[in-house]
């Protein structure tokens, strides 16, 4: 143990040339740069190759289709979800010893496995013959919704006592107080939970949109389930495809979506 | 003339820490703030003065007694008041013509006429031109012109200022504050009264028609001042220099002799807050105090000058050196005293020493932690037992204000000593002899 620490100390000090920062060679970076360009085109030619030679262009198609139907699943959910958190979070926030109970239940929610609730959903839509396109995705968002609500609180709850009073002092009420003081004062913290939220979605609809319970298997139309059903038939190539095209849609999102608007929360939007 | 536009009557106020206990904020305060007159409230900081203000506005209800406004009950924010912050409190995400906008919109006053009256604000307290400005592109100064224009543009009746100039430079602060009075004296503005809490005893005394002092723990009106000189007042002017020196001699003796009458010269207590002086700072002033051209005896206001301190800061430091005993307060003076003298003639290892007898005898916080580490055989104690002990009479912040003060003394005095990490507070380790000694 002595000896470890011996061999790490440093027997000169700043006045030594051999403090001096040493310049990386140039050469050894191009080097590198070299095999990450070449490993990248590597792949990018195996899958042109898989993709022309085992699945043809038509399943690759396909699979994109199937991206779209999980992307607006997803889209919708975030929505519906963002409209029943925020007011909720909003409330809870601004009450500095309610907010800290409700967010230590709302992380235990999030850590609780959503797919313990999974063969219940399948029992309700069997029995009352819904539409499993429809009905199945709630689950993707069962675990990832609490994600929203804490970071929404956690906004609300950082929102500065002098700006509250002036809210009240000019009587600000109903939409305009939302549209121009809870909303924009939330919304850095929105978007931080929404990108959780979405990315964790995306992740679930793997399990959500394609469900065994005993002998049922419920399956909704989406990469997820196509993904799930490649892995129960161990294709390996096909499931390499989906999660690629699903890899392209969330990066895709990301970077029109949610980098947009949290640059815009980073330069408009704080206190 | 005198006709009463808000009124408080014994108005009572606690707050409830998250652990449920109550602490009593305000008690049995009353006050009327009349037609056509500026009142400031002066007082230390946590003596309720905001909380009262923000009652007067219907931002937060009172426990017990009455707010009147125009001689009505009020329930919540009252649109003839509005209120001028601290911190500003603009709204980051709208510009400057939005910000001043907001409450006629809140009031479902039409776009045109919003705009004009938006811009009539905006050019009366000079900020032509920032209109799209973002607030965070502004100077404070700036900044608080719009929360200014933002209350003006309402047209209130009642205009309350929450240590609006605080804040701000000392220069920028002056303007601002000749400007509302310009605006006031020149009947710019239909605002009937206004009312400033600061703890600048000058702005309170060049603005005011009436100055009350607040007294803290709980908060209470403990004396009040009428101030009759005309506008524009000249600050170098000999009844200004007067009343500003009357001003220092009513806050610093009004912590003891005002504020708790049956007590006598009352002595720091147990659960007491310490005044947050550093030590460099009381010696500082100690040192400035008994060289010329004090010569041991200064004028408040005018150490305030030559210090550069702030009132609270300055009152805060005269108030530890009373504290220890090394100075004493007669009305708006300081004087040091004999032990006073022989600390800033001593060397820094007698000082230390100097200091530390001081504290065990005077503050009986620290007596009481030392005493603890006396009694206790391994010679230390978490420090979690002191604050507990301390917030029976403090809140949490207060208490761990309080808690730090006394530890940076402590460990000066060489009393105790702390380590942040384990949050242990220890006897001294090497020199428990010499300890002893000076005990």
């Amino acid at each position: 143990m002595q000896l470890t620490f011996i061999m790490f100390r440093r027997n000169y000090d700043g006045t030594s040339i051999r403090a001096r920062s040493i310049k990386q060679s140039s050469l050894s970076e191009r080097i590198w740069d070299a095999i990450i360009a070449a490993g990248a085109f590597y792949a990018l030619w195996l899958l042109i190759h898989f993709i022309h030679t085992e699945v043809g262009w038509g399943e690759a198609g396909h699979v994109f289709v199937l991206g779209l139907f999980t992307l607006s699943r997803v889209v919708i959910l975030i929505i519906i979800a963002a409209l029943i958190w925020i007011p909720v979070g909003v409330w809870v926030g601004m009450r500095p010893n309610l907010s800290s109970r409700v967010q230590a239940l709302a992380q235990f929610m999030a850590a609780f496995p959503a797919n313990l609730m999974f063969p219940g959903a399948v029992v309700l839509i069997v029995h009352f013959k819904l539409n499993p396109d429809i009905w199945l995705s709630p689950l993707m968002i069962l675990g990832t919704q609490w994600y929203l609500l804490f970071n929404v609180i956690a906004g609300a709850s950082t929102i500065p006592t002098e700006l509250r009073y002036v809210s009240q002092n000019l009587g600000l009420s109903g939409w305009l107080k939302w549209r121009r003081y809870l909303l924009p004062a939330i919304f850095p913290s929105f978007v931080t939970g929404a990108i959780t939220a979405t990315g964790g979605s995306w992740n679930a609809s793997i399990v959500a949109e394609y469900v065994t319970w005993g002998h049922t298997t419920l399956h909704a139309h989406g990469i997820g389930s196509y993904i799930a059903e490649m892995t129960a038939i161990g294709d390996f190539p096909r499931i390499a495809l989906g999660i690629g095209i699903m890899c392209v849609f969330v990066m895709g999102f990301n970077h029109f979506i949610w980098r947009r608007l949290y640059r815009m929360a980073e330069n408009r939007l704080h206190f | 003339m005198s006709k009463p536009i808000v009124e408080l009557k014994s108005v009572d106020k606690s707050f409830h820490s998250t652990d449920g206990t109550a602490r009593l904020v305000l008690q049995d305060v009353d006050f009327t703030l009349n037609e056509g007159e500026i009142v400031a409230l002066l007082g230390q900081s946590g003596s309720g003065k905001s909380t009262m203000l923000r009652i007067m506005a219907g931002l937060i209800p009172a426990d017990k007694g009455q707010v009147l406004y125009q001689g009505m009950p009020i329930y919540g924010a009252a649109r003839g008041i509005s209120m001028v912050f601290q911190s500003f409190a603009l709204f980051p995400w709208l510009t400057v013509q939005k910000n001043v906008e907001l409450g006629l919109e809140a009031q479902g006053v039409s776009m045109k006429e919003r705009v004009k009256r938006a811009q009539a604000a905006i050019e009366m307290i000079g900020l032509i031109g920032f209109e799209g400005a973002l607030p965070r592109e502004l100077s404070g100064g700036m900044r608080q012109r719009v929360g200014i224009a933002r209350a003006l543009v309402m047209e209130p009746e009642v205009l309350l200022m929450d240590e609006a100039f605080s804040a701000l430079d000392v220069l920028t602060g002056e303007r601002l504050r000749e400007d509302i009075l310009e605006l006031w004296n020149n009947n710019e503005i239909p605002t009937k009264a206004i009312l400033i809490v600061s703890h600048n005893i000058e702005e309170a005394v060049m603005m005011a028609d009436r100055v009350l002092i607040f007294a803290s723990d709980p908060g209470r009106v403990c004396a009040e001042l009428p101030i009759t000189i005309r506008h524009p007042r000249v600050v170098e002017s000999q009844e200004v220099r007067a009343l500003i020196d009357n001003v220092y001699g009513l806050m610093t003796s009004g912590t003891s002799r005002l504020g708790r009458l049956a007590e006598v010269e009352s002595k720091l207590q147990l659960g007491d807050r310490l005044p947050e002086a550093d030590i460099a700072r009381m010696e500082g002033m100690l040192e400035l105090l008994a060289e010329e051209p004090f010569n041991g005896r200064a004028d408040l206001p005018k150490l305030a000058e030559d210090t550069e301190l702030t009132d609270k800061e300055l009152i805060d430091v005269s108030r530890a050196l009373t504290i220890l005993g090394f100075v004493q307060l007669p009305q708006g003076d300081v004087v040091i005293t004999e032990l006073g003298i022989a600390y800033v003639a001593s060397t820094k290892a007698e000082r230390q020493q100097i200091f530390g007898k001081q504290l065990l005898a005077n503050v009986p916080m620290i007596a009481y932690i030392r005493h603890g580490l006396e009694q206790d055989p391994s010679g230390d104690l978490p420090e979690d037992l002191f604050l507990k002990l301390l917030r029976f009479t403090l809140n949490q912040a207060e208490a761990e204000r309080a808690l730090s003060v006394a530890i940076e003394w402590g460990r000066y005095g060489d009393v105790f000593e702390y380590n942040f990490n384990t949050g242990v507070i220890h006897m001294p380790k090497e020199d428990q002899a010499t300890v002893d000694d000076i005990v």
